[in-house]
């Protein structure tokens, strides 16, 4: 399990992470989101030991990763560009990962080598930017960490080699237990994988939930009534949010959704209808109820 | 649930050095093929000389040549294994790899010394071969002193120069502080002993201790050519062995503490940028201060501070990128010339007791005096060069210093611990007179010169006479010379100091003597004036005017 207790790192007079507290769970996909410069890159590089914090704790299973080759040897961190050696090609840099990493396995990277349509004998610098992040994720996978951080992992991936990364980590958590974090400005990219995501903003997490629990607990309702009624009487539901047009009524609450629904219809509506909100909706939600600007964290 | 997976056994920390290898092999092999080439292929080229040439010439310029390029290609490894350290991207992956920062720095540094030693083993074995082949046995050991030699040198520049690869924080800002900081220091020390000329009463200039004290690289260097001017010191690999344990330790706690995200800054430290930034503010306060003013006048201080601060802001800009930390800069310059106006003022004052210090007669073990008329003169008993010495801090007259008649006096000790102490003077010898006769007409001083004579390998003495710019050249036999040697010993007793050394005086004879001894060549002057009268009429009774060419020489038979 990583863990975070008041993490804190300064750059400079600015507080890139500010007091940050979390856990994530082994074998499990975490989503981290949040604006350029919120913190994100800071964090994994805190995570994966290249960083030391200047206040607080990380670590994995109660030991602090900085400068603990037990730790990082479990830990691949995949930063937003892609780093190789200079002049190498993709059989070197395995070898090099080989040699750094005990549980590199070549059958992985072998498989791998089917998946991503790369040439291992040609030098990475003639690459693209997608298939270097390809390379590097490569490389990443076949070392078999128990945690895998990928920095902007989608960046440079078109839509095919997205879908297939995003089943390969899947197949990663079901069949070996790692730990993925994946951190990324775009919510849409985590939607579908992640089993909890954390919201960074300026420095601090604003936002730490598990999306089973946000989906089950959150919704949104449309409903119309053939007169406008008085506002107070949705005060007995948990109402994060409260529009109308017109006639029709939009709710955002909180709750289980058949008590929600009983309840509106007991107040006799022309029209009820229960809509499960997006990903997106839903942290927006959650976001303005706490007061933020979100169009300036979700960008 | 977690699926096990297989784990092998590894040694990272070996893998990175193996690696590091492995990867520079191709740029080892060029660097070893280009150094064999210069040693020993220069001198397989050259055999024809060689076996004609005494051996020790092949072990004293041929190991130079090596300790250079060792020194050279370690510091340059070094600078390239670290070069991972000055970007994000690059620094990710090595900083996150499972070794320990200790390990890491140690695996990529030891690469870099063991692919640098490549070429200087094989060259220094080639050397060997070739030396056994056309010398003695006695060169070949001494190359394998100058091996070990090479290698401490080696391992002091790279464990310095890895200070300064963690402290940066790019490869721009690296070269500048490397440059900087050994280059100014080299010229520091030029402007400290200027400095120390000028205004400590009775400084020996020295220039090569203070740069040996503020430069490990001048320090390892004048070691290793002190092995061919004395012998062996093993007191050289201590105190080198304790630089190189000093320095890495340094640099691993650096390393250990330095930030990760200070790469692509200009330093990861900002000492490293203080400390550069004053020692070339220093040397601009010095170079633009004399270049208005030859002393240390008002105007030397005004235009030594604008220097300092000029150099400062300069440095500043080229290391910030932007003009925005002036006033830093400002505050460096300041503090470069109120440095430098600290030392000046210590310096007036004595330098710390330098001025006044004498050894104790007790931790003499000999004493050596050299002025204006003499050649050295030692002493077992330092008595009389104490009493000169007293003197001459006792009667220390600061005006002293802009008479223009004003002439050296040189003092050594050899102090029984094994120190020297040494101190140059430059005074009106009309003060001290009484003490220079002393030791001038003391046997210490013309005993030597006697026994040269008696021993020498020629059975004759060149000689230059300048009686009022009348010139003779002529020559005499060795017991000509004696007896020459002996009037003029007997009646330099009875003159003075001033006489002694006042050429442009009426009927002042001067001559100039030099002949072949047993082991060397010697030469010297003696300098006569009127009151000399047994002296001149014995010269005059040899018609030296007569004898315009030598003898033929008689070989000195043992």
């Amino acid at each position: 399990m990583i863990k975070a207790e008041n993490l804190t790192k300064i750059f400079g007079e600015k507080k890139a992470l500010d007091s940050v507290s979390f856990e994530i769970d082994d074998g499990s996909i975490y989503g981290l989101v949040g604006s350029n410069g919120s913190g994100k890159s800071t964090l994994l590089r805190l995570i994966s030991g290249v960083y030391r914090p200047d206040g607080g704790r990380i670590g994995v299973d109660g030991i602090d990763s900085f400068n603990n080759p037990t730790v990082k040897s479990q830990i691949s961190f995949l930063g937003d560009t892609p780093y190789f050696l200079p002049q190498s090609n993709l059989q070197e840099m395995a070898r090099f990962y080989s040699s750094m990493y005990p549980k590199f396995d070549r059958d992985m990277y072998k498989y791998l080598l089917s998946v991503f349509p790369l040439n291992p004998k040609a030098r990475l610098s003639s690459f693209s930017k997608g298939m270097q992040r390809q390379a590097a994720l490569m490389l990443s996978l076949s070392s078999l960490p128990r945690y895998i951080l990928l920095d902007e992992a989608f960046d440079g991936l078109d839509v095919v080699m997205r879908r297939v990364l995003a089943n390969l980590l899947i197949e990663g958590v079901e069949k070996r237990g790692i730990t993925a974090v994946i951190s990324s400005h775009n919510l849409r990219e985590l939607e579908d994988m992640c089993d909890r995501l954390g919201i960074l903003h300026n420095g601090k997490i604003l936002l730490n939930g598990d999306m089973e629990g946000l989906r089950l607990n959150m919704h949104k309702v449309q409903v119309a009534f053939s007169g406008v009624p008085e506002m107070s009487v949705f005060s007995k539901l948990d109402v994060i949010k409260i529009e109308h047009t017109g006639s029709l009524i939009s709710l955002v609450v909180k709750g289980d959704e058949d008590e929600i629904m009983n309840y509106i219809k007991s107040l006799s509506p022309v029209f009820a209808e229960c809509i499960e909100p997006t990903l997106e909706e839903m942290f927006v939600y959650e976001l303005e109820a706490t007061g933020y600007d979100v169009k300036n964290i979700l960008s | 649930m977690t699926l096990k997976t297989s784990s092998r056994k590894i040694n990272p920390a070996l893998n990175m050095f193996g690696f590091t290898i492995r990867k520079n092999i191709g740029l080892i092999v060029l660097i070893t093929i280009a150094t064999l080439l210069i040693c020993p292929g220069f001198i397989i080229s050259n055999l024809e000389n060689i076996k004609t040439a005494d051996s020790e010439i092949l072990s004293v310029d041929n190991p130079c040549i090596l300790t250079v390029i060792g020194c050279g290609t370690v510091v340059v490894f070094n600078l390239i294994n670290f070069l991972f350290l000055y970007s994000k991207r690059s620094s990710d992956v090595f900083l996150s790899v499972p070794l320990t920062r200790t390990e890491l720095l140690v695996s990529r540094c030891l690469a870099g010394f063991v692919f640098s030693l490549i070429p200087i083993v094989l060259s220094y074995i080639s050397l060997g071969i070739v030396v056994n082949l056309v010398s003695t046995s006695t060169a070949v050991t001494s190359i394998a002193i100058c091996f070990a030699y090479t290698v401490m040198c080696m391992l002091v520049c790279s464990s310095f120069s890895m200070i300064f690869v963690v402290c940066a924080g790019s490869a721009f800002d690296l070269v500048v502080s490397f440059a900087g900081i050994n280059i100014g220091l080299i010229v520091v020390s030029v402007i400290l002993s200027t400095i120390f000329e000028e205004c400590i009463y009775g400084y020996s200039t020295d220039v090569l201790s203070i740069m040996k004290i503020v430069s490990p690289f001048v320090l390892v260097g004048s070691g290793f050519c002190d092995y061919f001017n004395n012998s062996f010191d093993l007191l050289f690999f201590i105190k080198s062995g304790i630089l190189v344990i000093i320095f890495t330790l340094l640099s691993v706690i650096l390393f250990n503490k330095r930030k990760a995200e200070r790469g692509g800054d200009a330093y990861a430290y900002r000492f490293i940028y203080v400390i550069c930034s004053l020692i070339i503010s220093f040397c601009g306060a010095f170079f633009l201060g004399s270049l208005f003013s030859g002393d240390f006048t008002v105007k030397f201080w005004i235009f030594a501070l604008i220097g300092a601060v000029l150099v400062a802001v300069a440095y500043s800009a080229v290391t910030h990128r932007t003009f925005k930390n002036f006033k830093g800069a400002v505050m460096i310059g300041v503090c470069a010339t109120v440095v430098m106006a600290i030392i000046f003022i210590i310096s007036q004052n004595g330098g710390l007791g330098y001025a006044s210090r004498i050894p104790q007669k007790q931790d003499i073990k000999n004493a050596s005096v050299h002025f204006f008329a003499t050649d050295t003169i030692e002493y077992n008993d330092p008595s009389k060069v104490l009493s000169l010495h007293k003197s001459l801090i006792n009667n220390k007259d600061k005006s002293d210093k802009d008479d223009t008649d004003k002439r050296y006096i040189d003092i050594i000790y050899r102090l029984k611990n094994g120190k020297k102490f040494e101190r140059e003077y430059t005074v009106d010898y009309s003060k001290y007179g009484k003490e220079l006769m002393t030791l001038y007409n003391s046997d210490e001083h013309w005993k030597p010169l006697k026994s040269k004579f008696k021993d020498s390998h020629s059975l004759t003495v060149s000689i230059t006479i300048n009686n009022n710019d009348s010139w003779i050249n002529s020559y005499l036999t060795a017991d000509e010379f004696n007896e020459f040697l002996d009037l003029y010993i007997e009646e330099s007793k009875n003159t003075n100091i001033v006489e002694l050394i006042m050429r442009t005086e009426n009927g002042c004879n001067i001559v100039y003597y030099w002949g072949d001894g047993k082991d060397n060549f010697y030469n010297g002057s003696l300098i006569f004036g009127n009151s000399f009268k047994n002296t001149k009429a014995y010269l005059d009774s040899l018609d030296l005017n007569e004898r315009t060419s030598e003898p033929e020489r008689i070989d000195y038979v043992d």
